[in-house]
């Protein structure tokens, strides 16, 4: 197949290149490089993601980058590692989770997830991530090798960053911070139930009450960017005409790259009419946003391309909302989006159900391509366009000369849930594929029979 | 008829062994600990779209559940997914008769406030003891009947409760027993031996595998979920080779759903204990057909494919075990109740008379506004309603019937 350009998400318009660089500066971490020893991955199916797929390749790593990849490549007195009969993919990458931020959705105690206040831009999803969460290793042992903790709680939840499955500290495994502000898009549906059959009749509203208090809270959401949008304007007339220096506000000042369109609004919202109306606010007011959640994104698909406005799609395994809607409909979103132009990453969702299942990401992946989507999209769905979104696209995503070395060997098809990962490498390093899963299966494996009550 | 099914796959119709598919209302009585006359029979909802829905995953069998509320909870129902015809009509009248059991967080009212959650039992402990108590009073009341009929003196009063209670200790009805932690399994399987019965399956069953020796050994069916695990305290240690592990210790091992949704890729789920633990992909089928229907005692009539069994079947691109695979056609009794290739004929039927209803609705909104007072301003109303109401899209499952 023909390696496709690789364009990224958003309209390069919107890239100031000094801000740009400034920002790259300041927000991209670097992962501590340790004296990895040079390898070479030899004999696996290389699945680059981003250009041709190699029946039998090599990948040279070298001090924790991807040196050369290709049928055969200069060994270069690396250790040869032979991955015969293995797949090679690159790192998957989990946008839209809540892992590291919950361990046990059940137990408050164990959630990080959710704070208090509808506007909360300053609140840093990356600082709360524990490194020791069981939650980590179990997604890591299917191939994900990086994950988006998303906050949540009000209509403007806060930041999030971009981790890694390994590393000793929370800060070694930041590799991104921020990645995106998250915008929870206010309902606009109306609740149609009849006082009488109402749980709380006390709460009850009528459908004018509602469309009410609907606008009204979109003209809120509205106002707070509006609002920040002119505290970064006369921050920058006070930096330019030598005024005094503005009181320092710390939810304004987490607003300023979203407010100048530097950074991606990832704005949560699944039915069809929340989608326009964002797709309506973000186009207006020139922001660069990202889809995420994107139920009903399949109805307005050239309305999102038009814009280039990239989805997260969580919707894969859910049930048609509608009556009239094929039963397969959100199997086959996917494609349509796709064939219409728009790029769609896939995501198992962010609730706090499905932390625990983060490892299922690839077969949301595999049913859309079971329902149409070909699978080399289904593959960059989890790695490279995952990459782009999160503007790591430059170290992350496919293993081509010059990124980092992240990549996992697999027995089969990583889309086949039958395949299972049998080495990890992260930045060059191999990582352990071991957890509470593991440990326990050997454990209980190991017990012996009929042991006596 | 000839089905050229060449390239194709054929399976037997899969089996849900526990869901609240089709379940009109909520699917917890949870007013009392122990609601064993309460019947999911009365309340089989033959309406609901995910009849068809699960019929395109290719599920033709579904063991319908009373919710984990209560430690002893109403009675089960099996269906057929014979979309089209009545509640009566869905279910599988062969099918032996079951009820829900349910035990840990669920049942000790863990997720209720401090207020709320008064009901005995609140611990494992009591779980037992209640369990043992109503067991013992359904020992009583078959005691009673029994002498009134030898001797003639007059029988107690008809109790539902223990009625039901009583069919189980006779061998006539099989508990579905809701579980997770390996001492509540072990609690379960001693009290029910030391009223001489048999489990018939333990659900959930996450921690199965470290008790797999005892529940083989007791003979229970166990009917796991392929890899859910950590959404609550009592399943942080379940782990996907569950079912393997069991399968591998002697004990018949299903897959089920407990969601609308995962039911109609059961299959998939299936492919699961191949990847976790190894277990063959023959066998892994087996977790999502015959083994269900073994434990629901149907076996002999569905869950194989064998001369004289009833026709479900089910055809597919490729394996249902491959990821890639589609359903195309899946058959109950012979009669083809889903076809891939007919799907859109269908969807775009529903979509013409979805938009003849709406412009007809907005005709009425337009006509009726204003102050046309008392000539159809309700009707008007209604209809601006209508078209603003959208569907919940709650996909319900009894984790989250507290």
């Amino acid at each position: 197949m023909t390696p496709e350009p690789i364009f990224s998400p958003f309209p390069p318009r919107r890239f100031e290149p000094a801000t740009l660089l400034l920002f790259l500066c300041l927000a991209v971490v670097p992962i501590g490089r340790l004296a990895a020893e040079s390898l070479l991955l030899s004999g696996a199916i290389v699945h680059t993601a981003s250009g041709e797929t190699l029946s039998a390749g090599q990948v040279l790593i070298k001090d924790g980058t991807i040196a050369a990849v290709g049928g055969t490549v200069a060994a270069d007195g690396a250790t040869v590692i032979d991955l015969k009969g293995l797949h090679l993919y690159p790192g998957l990458i989990a946008l839209n989770t809540v892992l590291g931020i919950e361990e046990i959705e059940a137990v408050r105690a164990t959630q990080d997830t959710t704070e208090v206040g509808e506007y909360t831009p300053d609140v840093e999803s990356w600082i709360a991530v524990n490194p020791d969460s069981e939650l980590i290793p179990v997604a890591r042992a299917n191939g994900i090798a990086y994950f988006e903790p998303v906050p949540h709680g009000g209509i403007v939840s806060g930041q999030s960053g971009l981790m890694c499955v390994d590393g000793w500290t929370v800060e070694q495994r930041t590799v991104r911070k921020p990645l995106a502000l998250h915008l929870f898009w206010p309902s606009m549906s109306l609740d149609t139930t009849p006082k009488s059959e109402a749980r709380d009749k006390s709460k009850w509203k009528s459908i004018e009450e509602q469309a009410k208090d609907r606008r009204a809270q979109v003209k809120a959401t509205e106002d707070f960017f509006d609002e920040a949008k002119h505290y970064a304007k006369a921050k920058e007339a006070a930096s330019k005409n030598g005024a005094p220096a503005l009181e320092i506000i710390p939810a304004w000042e987490a607003m300023l790259p979203y407010a100048r369109g530097e950074l991606p609004i990832m704005i949560h919202a699944g039915e069809v009419r929340a989608i326009k109306a964002a797709v309506a606010w973000a186009s207006t007011n020139r922001y660069k946003i990202i889809l995420a959640g994107g139920r009903d994104a399949w109805m307005v698909a050239d309305l999102l391309a038009s814009n280039s406005i990239p989805v997260v799609y969580e919707d894969t395994y859910t049930l048609p909302v509608r009556d009239t809607e094929s039963y397969d409909v959100h199997f086959r979103a996917p494609e349509i989006l796709r064939q219409a132009g728009v790029r769609v990453v896939f995501s198992i969702g962010s609730s706090s159900f499905e932390a625990p299942s983060i490892r299922n990401l690839p077969y949301s992946a595999a049913q859309a391509a079971a329902f149409g989507l070909p699978e080399i999209e289904a593959l960059k769905g989890i790695t490279l366009y995952a990459a782009q979104i999160a503007g790591v696209s430059d170290r992350l995503g496919s293993i081509e000369p010059g990124k980092e070395a992240t990549m996992f060997a697999a027995d089969g098809n990583i889309l086949d849930i039958r395949a299972n990962v049998k080495r990890l490498w992260i930045v060059g390093k191999e990582a352990s594929l071991e957890s509470r899963h593991t440990r326990l299966y050997e454990k209980y494996k190991a017990r012996p029979k009929e042991s006596k009550q | 008829m000839v089905i050229d099914g060449r390239g194709l796959h054929v399976t037997p119709g899969v089996i849900d062994c526990h869901s609240h598919t089709a379940i009109l209302g909520s699917v917890n009585e949870s007013s009392l600990p122990s609601t064993a006359m309460v019947r999911i029979h009365d309340v089989v909802n033959s309406e609901t779209d995910t009849l068809y829905e699960q019929l395109a995953g290719g599920v033709t069998c579904v063991n319908l559940l009373h919710g984990s509320a209560n430690p002893i909870g109403g009675q089960n129902c099996v269906i057929k997914l014979r979309d089209g015809e009545s509640p009566e009509g869905l279910v599988f009248a062969d099918a032996p008769p079951g009820i829900k059991f349910a035990l840990g967080e669920n049942v000790k009212q863990s997720y209720l406030t401090e207020r709320l959650a008064t009901r005995f039992p609140q611990t494992r402990m009591g779980v037992r003891t209640l369990m043992a108590n109503r067991f013992t009073a359904a020992r009583e009341y078959l005691r009673e009947i029994e002498k009134a009929r030898t001797t003639g003196v007059l029988p107690p009063r008809r109790d539902l409760e223990l009625e039901t209670i009583g069919e189980i200790i006779e061998g006539k009805r099989w508990i579905h027993c809701h579980s997770y932690r390996q001492d509540e399994i072990l609690m379960l399987l001693r009290l029910m031996e030391s009223f001489g019965v048999q489990v018939g399956t333990l659900q959930h069953v996450l921690e199965g595998y470290k008790v797999a020796d005892e529940i083989a050994r007791h003979g229970a069916g166990a009917s796991t979920f392929s890899d859910w695990w950590a959404y609550k305290f009592e399943v942080y240690d379940a782990i996907p080779y569950n079912g393997s592990l069991m399968r591998d210790r002697g004990v018949l091992v299903s897959f089920n759903s407990d969601s609308s949704e995962l039911a109609r890729h059961l299959y998939t789920e299936a492919a699961k204990a191949v990847k976790y633990g190894g277990t063959p992909e023959t066998e892994a089928l087996k977790f999502v057909t015959f083994n269900p229907a073994k434990q629901l005692r149907i076996d002999s009539r569905v869950g194989s494919l064998e001369p004289g069994k009833d026709a479900d079947f089910v055809i597919w691109s490729r394996s249902p075990i491959d990821s890639g695979t589609v359903c195309l056609q899946t058959w109950i009794e012979g009669k083809k109740y889903f076809d891939r290739s007919a799907n859109t004929d269908k969807v775009a039927k529903l979509q013409q008379e979805r938009t003849d209803l709406l412009a007809k609705a907005k005709k009425i909104a337009k006509l009726s506004g204003g102050d046309n007072a008392g000539s159809g301003e309700d009707e008007a109303a209604f209809f601006r309603a209508a078209l603003e109401h959208e569907y919940d899209g709650r996909d319900r499952h009894c984790l989250e019937e507290q």
